[in-house]
């Protein structure tokens, strides 16, 4: 697959993962500095930028990917969604086949409440 | 903001994802804020003439830290159980709307019917296999309105 297609289609995993290997620079960085200094007061400044943007940049990342495995999921109930429902009209067209006359209601096609905001 | 179409019933037209517009939008300022906060104590505490505030700015970045976490964690507990909500429905539907063979039920006289429809058939009858059914009586069909297939009961 073309990759420029694939980064595009994959913009939240890129991005994922670009912010964790930003994170994990910044460590490095971070400890880097901090083993190169005397004193405390030179060492903090160290931690506060690269650990503690590390850390930051590294959950980010997570919770983009994951975010992306969620919305993937939901994608494919979408899709699960429009197939049962038609194979449900199929289902429904064959109650009226033996004459010409429309099925009743069938508890088949009762549908469950969905609660707006998908919760 | 415009509103986002929301999913009001199943099969309907939906959002694309499991979060709204607004939603996401919170995210990224809370991500952002958090983020120039790192950088506002980590340059604070680069500028600090002594350790004890140079610690002081080390905390408030350890603050927005968690705030960012405790904003992420909420945002996918958010997403998996709207996740998690659509997946059941989806599933509910799946059970009412596909029914596997082998569920007709046999009475005595051998006629069952589809609730709802208007005919009652013998159950190896092509319009009633892997369909949910029940029991019927041939005496009910004289004091109701069932009739019988004209596929399955020729008389």
């Amino acid at each position: 697959m073309d990759l420029y297609r694939w980064l595009r289609n994959q913009w939240d995993r890129t991005l994922a993962i670009v912010l964790g290997l930003a994170g994990l620079l910044a460590i490095y960085l971070g400890y880097r500095g901090v083993r190169d200094g005397v004193v405390p007061a030179e060492q903090i400044p160290y931690l506060a930028s690269g650990g503690i943007l590390g850390l930051f940049l590294l959950g980010t990342g997570a919770t983009l990917w994951l975010s992306s495995d969620l919305r993937d999921e939901w994608r494919k109930l979408d899709t699960l969604a429009d197939e049962v429902r038609a194979v449900g009209e199929k289902l429904d067209r064959a109650d009226g086949a033996p004459v010409d006359e429309a099925p009743a209601p069938s508890p088949r096609r009762r549908r469950a409440p969905v609660r707006a905001n998908g919760r | 903001m415009a509103a986002e179409p929301i999913r009001h019933g199943f099969g309907r037209r939906v959002r694309h994802a499991p979060w709204s517009a607004e939603q996401a939008a919170r995210l990224i300022v809370s991500n952002l804020a958090a983020l120039a906060g790192i950088l506002a104590t980590a340059y604070g505490a680069a500028s600090a003439d002594d350790t004890p505030t140079a610690l002081v700015w080390l905390n408030l970045s350890l603050a927005a830290l968690a705030f960012a976490g405790v904003s992420n964690a909420l945002w996918l507990v958010r997403v998996h159980n709207a996740t998690s909500t659509w997946r059941a429905d989806v599933l509910d539907e799946v059970a009412t709307t596909i029914r596997v063979p082998g569920t007709v039920e046999v009475t005595s006289e051998g006629y069952v019917v589809v609730p709802g429809l208007e005919r009652y058939h013998r159950p190896g009858c092509a319009f009633v296999a892997g369909r949910a059914t029940r029991a019927a009586e041939p005496a009910d069909a004289a004091t109701s309105d069932l009739v019988p297939c004209e596929v399955c009961i020729r008389e």
